[in-house]
């Protein structure tokens, strides 16, 4: 199982429905949509691809596998960005 | 609200 947190050095604001995160140390400006932003919000503590798409599901009523799988690629893309930091357990 | 994937729009390096 794999675990992820949002770097302490990132921050983010939302503007018109997208949010546009800062990371200080990078020097990075990363932009991402209103489902992305609220992924975002959870990551303030350590999470799961699972956790996370229970909460998406819930929060946007609906249902389905392919959530999940959202949920790992966009992940995964936060990482490559340098945004998130991630354990394996 | 309606689902869509969650998406990174964009990436830029900022110097």
């Amino acid at each position: 199982m794999t675990t992820y947190v949002r770097k302490s050095e990132a921050d983010a604001v939302e503007l018109d429905g997208e949010w546009i995160i800062l990371n200080m140390e990078q020097y990075t400006v990363t932009t991402i949509n209103e489902v992305g932003g609220f992924c975002w919000e959870l990551l303030r503590d350590k999470q799961t691809p699972e956790s996370i798409a229970q909460a998406v599901m819930k929060e946007y009523d609906t249902q389905g596998r392919a959530v999940e799988a959202d949920i790992e690629e966009f992940l995964a893309h936060l990482s490559r960005c340098e945004l998130v930091d991630y354990e394996r357990e | 609200k309606g689902y869509n994937a969650p998406h990174v729009l964009s990436h830029l390096a900022v110097q």
